[in-house]
């Protein structure tokens, strides 16, 4: 009787999350000549979480045993762009612009890992040069990798969902002003 | 313990074959392309799989049900080993003339 590792499902789950984003994937490429292994998962992961957005940067500290995944992307970048310009148009704060609570309590279901060894934050500085990023933190103790291309997928999707929803926004702000 | 052999080899060949674990709600995709030519003992490349064939989720409901059928093997090995610790005994009546 062949018994199969429930790690084998979890590598065809990475790579399905890394398909539904991009088909065309690097890491699907990578992998294709690969026989299946559950062995490859934390691998598989952590070549997928790059996968998502356009700059993706490790940094290792090997002192403190953290590793910090910086991720920058112009949706990101350009929606918090958006929500200072409608901030702008229609003359709120930004914590009375419901485009950006939103969107950060979007952040926080997406990258909501249930490891006690994960963190994620982001900035949304849009006057610093890179200063709009997501920034995931995790200990050497860290063994959420699979969970990490369906986060990630999950983020882009809540940044391209909001950008098209406060676009239109913008647009009903403009066509009133053009009434008025 | 005493095993009547004859009459568990009787009921044995009386026994449909079925499947001991339900496999409704399982991707046929999946199930027939993935997990049986793993099962059969064929190695298959990550580039084989067609990704638009399934949902992230039914990967879910396949490890659920490998699981499943990992308990039921795992049951019936300890029928099995519980088979073969029953010392043989002779039979009390004549077996030939």
């Amino acid at each position: 009787m062949i018994e199969i590792s429930e790690y084998l499902w979890e590598t065809l789950y990475v790579l399905k999350c890394v398909y539904d984003h991009d088909p065309e994937a690097n890491v699907l490429r990578l992998y294709s000549d690969v026989t299946m292994d559950g062995d490859y998962v934390y691998e598989l992961a952590h070549e997928a979480i790059g996968a998502f957005f356009a700059d993706t940067r490790e940094y290792v500290n090997e002192e403190k045993e953290v590793t910090a995944v910086v991720i920058y992307d112009p949706i990101i970048t350009d929606y918090w762009k958006l929500c200072d310009a409608y901030e702008e148009r229609c003359g709120i704060a930004p914590q009375e612009n419901t485009y950006r609570k939103e969107m950060e309590r979007a952040l926080q279901s997406a990258l909501d890992i249930p490891d006690y060894s994960f963190d994620a934050r982001w900035s949304a500085d849009t006057k610093k040069k890179n200063g709009c990023k997501l920034v995931l933190l995790y200990s050497y103790e860290f063994y959420g990798y699979y969970w990490l291309p369906h986060a990630l997928g999950e983020t882009y999707d809540a940044f391209a969902y909001q950008t098209e929803r406060i676009r239109k926004a913008l647009a009903q702000v403009d066509q009133k002003e053009a009434v008025s | 313990m005493k095993i009547d052999l004859e009459g568990l080899c009787k009921l044995l060949r009386q026994k449909t074959t079925e499947d001991t674990v339900d496999r409704s709600g399982i991707n046929p995709y999946l199930l027939d392309e993935v997990l049986q030519p793993i099962l059969a003992g064929k190695e298959l490349c990550y580039g084989d799989i067609d990704y638009s064939r399934f949902e992230a989720d039914d990967l879910r409901v396949l490890s659920d049900y490998c699981d499943r059928r990992d308990g039921v093997a795992y049951k019936l090995e300890g029928l099995i080993g519980n088979l073969m610790a029953v010392p043989p005994a002779v039979c009390s009546g004549r077996a030939f003339c």
